[in-house]
């Protein structure tokens, strides 16, 4: 019969769970990770059952309607156990564990709405959106103040006055003088606070700590990335236009001015005439292969040519490409800048850098960039 | 100098100034204030701690009063600088091959302050471990 060779499977796994501990060499850990978790194991050992003094066998289990729970700790033992201290501790077993949770880089998510609101259609939308934000919030806060500061300045109603009795006691004097000031400051704060809230949800997380330099900052960087005014002409993108040296835009006025009435195939060659220029331009500045460094500068990312509006927060390098004393110098640019650089291996064998305004130089390899943007 | 820096006179103190500092690194020297290698140390920390209270805050540790983190830390250097950021032990690439601390003197201040500005940026991003902006191997050093 099939009873007879019945298999004790839970007897079986009992066996390979037991005696994991034991054949480990080392007792304490060797490394200093500071991810690491601190488990000393010593201890954090499990107490045995017996070392628990003064149990009692449980005896009855309820006496008429109450219930009788017997001294010692059967039922704790068996959700949890105690180390050697005698601290209780809870087997979390049955804690849901979520992959999909652990696996979240909680760096990442911070990045990832402004991406969103790249990626979507109405985009443009939102970003005039923002630029009226910034442009009312200037009205509020005042130079050098942050939101949060521009904040508190106009939501507390008279702050001077502490205490309820002193609050009183100008009430009496003033009989309410202040009042109109008052009300148009709360009101001027609900304005802020919605507007400041309303960026938030944009995916500026930032927005409180934003002072009215940085405000003005970006909105010049809102006028910056406008079309100029000055005729870009059709059927040419922004881009190839105000590239670096203007090249194109000047070859373009001289195409046009000896026939004004130029046909329409003209008007079509002329993209492509601008981006051939374009790409001469970028294959000269761009330093060759063999990792020689550019003579000049590298080229400047900026279209327009001019020196790009500067973050008053940003940090500001310069660097030189010798350890001599009167090796020229080079910049001020920006931390994204020089990011970019060391990321498209301008620099391949590193070069003296320093932040501006400080006079020790460094390995531009040793320098992570990215932390500064 | 170096009492014009707070002491931390028990691991719970040093627990909880660790614990404690919501957006600052902490900075904590662990040493003795009589060696000699700590008293440069802290002539420069104390130089520092003023240009850096933005974004540090700087505590001594007699290793002899407060054995606690001894073995934990491995200060069996004369002079150890370690840096935390909320809760975590943040580590700096320094060229030395032991990344878990600064284990010499420093006397330079800029110097200093760059590598704990660098700490801050990178922990501040996420980064356990960041690269100090000097090569501290000893082929530079000698």
């Amino acid at each position: 019969m099939a009873s007879k060779r019945k298999v004790d499977f839970a007897e079986g796994d009992n066996l390979i769970v037991k005696g994991g501990d034991e054949s480990r060499r080392f007792k304490g850990k060797h490394s200093l990770d500071s991810d690491e978790e601190d488990e000393d194991t010593e201890k954090y050992d499990v107490m045995p059952e017996d070392e628990i003094e003064g149990q009692e066998d449980s005896t009855i289990e309820r006496d008429g309607e109450i219930q009788i729970t017997p001294f010692n700790m059967k039922d704790e033992l068996e959700e949890g156990h105690f180390d050697k201290e005698g601290t209780y501790i809870y087997d979390k077993k049955n804690e849901i564990r979520d992959t999909w949770m652990d696996n979240i880089d909680w760096v990442r998510v911070k990045e990832i709405p402004k991406s969103k609101t790249d990626s979507d259609d109405d985009s443009e939308e939102e970003q005039i959106n923002e630029e009226s934000i910034l442009k009312e919030m200037l009205n509020y806060v005042k130079p050098g103040e942050t939101i949060t500061k521009a904040i508190r300045r106009l939501g507390v109603k008279g702050g001077k006055f502490q205490t309820a009795s002193q609050r009183w006691k100008a009430k009496k004097l003033k009989l309410e003088v202040n009042d109109e000031n008052s009300a148009k400051d709360k009101e001027n704060m609900l304005k802020l606070t919605g507007l400041a809230d309303q960026l938030m949800s944009a995916g500026n997380m930032e927005v409180y700590e934003m002072t009215y330099e940085k405000i003005s900052y970006e909105l010049k960087k809102f006028e910056d990335t406008k079309p100029k005014p000055v005729s870009i002409p059709e059927g040419m993108d922004d881009d190839d236009a105000l590239d670096m040296f203007a090249e194109s835009l000047d070859k373009e006025v001289a195409e046009n001015d000896p026939e004004k009435n130029h046909t329409k195939s003209e008007k079509n060659a002329s993209p492509k005439n601008s981006e051939s220029t374009n790409d001469e331009n970028s294959g000269m500045a761009s330093p060759g292969p063999a990792g020689k460094p550019p003579a000049v500068k590298p080229p400047a990312t900026d279209p327009a040519g001019k020196p790009p509006a500067t973050d008053p927060t940003e940090v500001m390098w310069e660097y030189k490409w010798e350890e001599v004393e009167d090796a020229e110098m080079h910049g001020p640019f920006t931390s994204t800048q020089m990011l970019q650089w060391t990321e498209e291996d301008y620099f391949p064998d590193g070069v003296l850098i320093r932040k501006v305004n400080t006079d020790k130089f460094y390995n531009s390899k040793r320098i992570d960039f990215e932390l500064y943007t | 100098m170096s009492y014009m820096l707070q002491h931390l006179h028990n691991g719970w103190q040093v627990d909880q100034a660790i614990l404690a500092e919501e957006d600052r690194v902490v900075v904590i020297r662990f040493g003795h204030d009589w060696d000699p290698s700590c008293m440069v140390m802290d002539e420069t920390l104390y130089k520092c701690a003023e240009k850096m209270k933005n974004f540090a805050t700087v505590y001594l540790v007699d290793i002899t009063k407060v054995p606690d983190f001894n073995k934990m830390y491995e200060l069996y250097d004369p002079c150890t600088i370690m840096f935390f950021y909320r809760n975590k032990h943040i580590m700096i690439d320094l060229g030395t091959g032991n990344n878990n601390k600064i284990n010499w003197s420093m006397e330079d201040v800029q110097e200093f302050i760059d590598i704990v500005e660098t700490v801050f940026r990178g922990a501040r991003k996420g980064r356990g471990l960041v690269v100090s902006p000097k090569d501290y191997s000893t082929k530079y050093r000698y």
